[in-house]
């Protein structure tokens, strides 16, 4: 079931939001956790003279510093869809940024594209005269369907 | 329709079809399948090796190899096995499952993900083509131990170049299921919630990231040792070649827990289902799985026994080894527990879950007998150590990998596999698998030792026995080959979404249609928190 605010000035609105159950503040206890862990195992080896364990340890904990945060950049994006009575705009906030689109309501065609080859993953695609934007690509399958559903109820019902 | 390829808007380019689909391809689904068919392949590479070794002991005396080329064979035979096909299946299960069972879209970083799997088979070709460099291919076991690995030829820097890539897929690997474990589950799945066999891999992941720098320190040392006149492990330099060994089991036994804790993961699945009946001690299970994790830490140098230690030192690294034997003892306890009055059959899946147990339970109770210091004066170096080690770790391992590919193929590929042959798959490579390795318990207490190509006179039956049943555990792969091959090719009767009675109590991924949508979906997640309204 997907809740959406339909009251608010003849205005509907969906946050989409990819999952993020670590915190920025998580992440740094796991990277400390893991840093001091390493740094007692290769300082131990360092001590018994096999420094060069040293430089590959520092390079695994950047490595792992480098993937929490790139993912959790990932995990601070969302969308937003917004429907009135003459319009939909969709506003993404990623990290380089935001872009907003915005499509005539009348106009506006929602597509389910199924995977033409297996090992592709369906598409929601939204938009109006050849110009299309996918919506929700961080959803999983079943979101991605509830979405769909909700937005054709009320592209449908006359405005 | 028209495309506008206006910045950040779809871009209806159709993917790369054929095999650079495979090269580009960052959807975790093909990357698990590339790595359990890459770990396919090499499982064939290091059996061949194995069967090499077998067919040499058939006899005593040399007849098919002379002894520095059989040493290749044992080298390269750990070394392909661990690293190429042992591993890769598991993390190739990782990313089929993972993502689905935590009710994420994909794993966190999925270029990563494509990078570490096509590092491997880079890695392995370079491996394989060091058997035909001058000198030949490592010979010192995959240990590779100081002074002996420094006499090894122009293979040397490209075998530790070789590690040092399979080592760096792994880490990549590690450190992808970590992000995605800890921050792509979706709302609701808290960490106790999660399934066992994300629990056993978070687990594995840590060890591996812990251990990898110290094998990449080890082996780049060998390299500096041989090339640039350091001397690490030198005595004549002021070095030691027992730091080597530190360095190596340090590394070492983590890594046997790094194979079996997937396997105990999968193994966690299969019986519940076939039991009917939900896993029995869960919580327990996940604290037995971190309590493993923690002792692989501490317990390296009961391979260093004869090396020559402090008395004390000895005592104190066989107490913590015989302590192992609780968490795992739980382990076993909660498996036995959860088919305890189950309503129990016995599909392909639950024979080798329960060939698992078998074996796996010999092979601990072995591994108890080398924990102690004054036993191990004596099995040390024969082929009693064999015997152990390829219980737990084919035993284990294998059979934990044969139980997950016949649980969850149905679900990939949606058609129901042969369950006649996969039966007789099973009992074959069972069969086969003790008639190879239990005679080699009584070889090596009768004293045979490991990793010489001639025996005595007095081994020669048991030997025998043992290369007859290589050949049979070596043949009888090809049924599970033919098997995943028919079912690929969609021959055999379609499954609905359970596949397994009663399995959707038993994991969200039963929920989902048989074959998996690419891009999941699960229920039980509540959607109304992923998308919500403001
Ligand atoms: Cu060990």
């Amino acid at each position: 079931m997907i809740v959406h605010q339909g009251s608010k000035f003849e205005q509907q609105c969906w946050i989409l939001l990819p999952n993020a159950s670590l915190t920025c503040h998580q992440a740094k206890v796991l990277l400390g956790a893991v840093g001091v862990g390493m740094a007692l195992i290769s300082g131990g080896f360092a001590w018994a003279g096999a420094w060069p364990v040293l430089p590959f340890a520092g390079i695994e904990l950047g490595l792992l510093g480098w993937g929490l945060s790139w993912s959790l950049r990932q995990s601070a994006g969302r969308e937003v869809i917004t429907v009135n009575p003459v319009a939909i705009r969709i506003e993404r906030t990623a990290n380089r940024g935001r872009v907003c689109y915005e499509f005539h309501r009348a106009w506006v065609r929602i597509d389910w594209q199924k995977p033409k080859t297996l090992g592709e993953p369906s598409r929601l695609l939204l938009g109006s005269h050849g110009r299309r934007v996918e919506i929700g690509a961080f959803l999983i399958e079943e979101e991605k369907a509830a979405l769909l559903k909700s937005l054709r109820q009320v592209l449908s019902s006359s405005s | 329709m028209a495309t506008v390829a206006e910045h950040g808007e779809h871009h209806e380019s159709s993917p790369p079809k054929g095999w650079l689909r495979w090269v580009t391809t960052t959807n975790h689904k093909d990357i698990g399948t590339l790595y359990l068919t890459f770990a396919l392949i090499m499982f064939f590479v290091g059996g061949a090796m194995a069967l090499v070794i077998r067919a040499e002991l058939y006899k005593p005396g040399l007849q098919l190899v002379d002894p520095h080329f059989f040493n290749q064979m044992v080298t390269l035979h750990a070394l392909i096995m661990v690293f190429g096909a042992v591993m890769p299946a598991f993390a190739g299960f990782a990313n089929w499952m993972i993502p689905p069972m935590i009710g994420a879209p994909d794993m966190a970083l999925p270029r990563l993900n494509n990078w570490s799997f096509w590092l491997l088979p880079f890695a392995a070709l370079l491996l394989s083509s060091t058997l035909f460099m001058d000198g030949g291919a490592v010979a010192a076991g995959w240990t590779l131990y100081p002074p002996l690995v420094l006499q090894t030829g122009n293979a040397l820097p490209f075998t530790i170049f070789s590690v040092h890539l399979l080592g760096l897929s792994s880490i990549l690997a590690s450190i992808n299921i970590i992000v995605t474990i800890f921050n792509l589950r979706a709302p609701g799945m808290t960490m106790m919630k999660m399934p066992m066999f994300c629990w056993t891999w978070l687990i594995t992941a840590f060890l591996l990231i812990m251990v990898m720098p110290v094998l990449a320190g080890a082996v780049t040392m060998l390299l500096t040792d041989k090339y640039f006149q350091t001397s690490f492990f030198n005595p004549a330099g002021g070095g030691d070649p027992v730091l080597f060994q530190h360095l190596f089991w340090f590394f070492g036994h983590p890594e046997v827990y790094i194979i079996i804790l997937p396997a105990f993961g999968i193994i966690s699945h299969v019986i519940p289902t076939f039991a009917r009946k939900p896993l029995f001690g869960k919580n327990s299970m996940v604290y037995a799985t971190a309590v493993i994790g923690f002792l692989s830490f501490i317990v390296w140098s009961h391979h260093q026994y004869t090396v020559g230690m402090p008395v004390p030192a000895e005592l104190y690294f066989m107490y913590s080894t015989m302590l192992i034997a609780v968490p795992t003892g739980v382990k076993v306890f909660n498996w036995l527990a959860t088919m305890w009055k189950g309503s129990l059959t016995f599909e392909t899946p639950m024979l080798n879950a329960l060939g698992f147990l078998i074996l796996f339970v010999i092979g601990g109770f072995t591994g108890i007998m080398m924990s102690q210091v004054p036993a191990d004066l004596y099995y040390h170096d024969n082929y009693f150590i064999v015997a152990h080690f390829h219980y737990t770790l084919v035993g284990g391992g294998v059979f934990a990998i044969f139980a997950g590919i016949y649980y969850w193929l149905p679900k990939w590929t949606g058609i129901m596999y042969d369950e006649r042959l996969g039966k007789l798959h099973f009992w074959l490579s069972f069969l086969g698998f003790n008639v190879l390795f239990f005679p080699q318990h009584f070889l090596g207490l009768a004293g045979m030792p490991r990793r010489i190509p001639d025996y005595a006179l007095q081994f020669t039956e048991f030997n025998q026995i043992s290369t007859v049943g290589a050949f049979i555990f070596g043949f009888a792969q090809l049924l599970l080959v033919y098997v995943v091959y028919q079912a690929i090719r969609g021959v055999g009767e379609r499954v609905n979404s359970e596949v397994w009675e009663g399995a959707k109590s038993h994991g969200l991924e039963w929920n989902l249609p048989s074959p998996m949508p690419y891009h999941h979906s699960f229920e039980g997640i509540d959607i109304q928190k992923a998308i919500a309204c403001e």
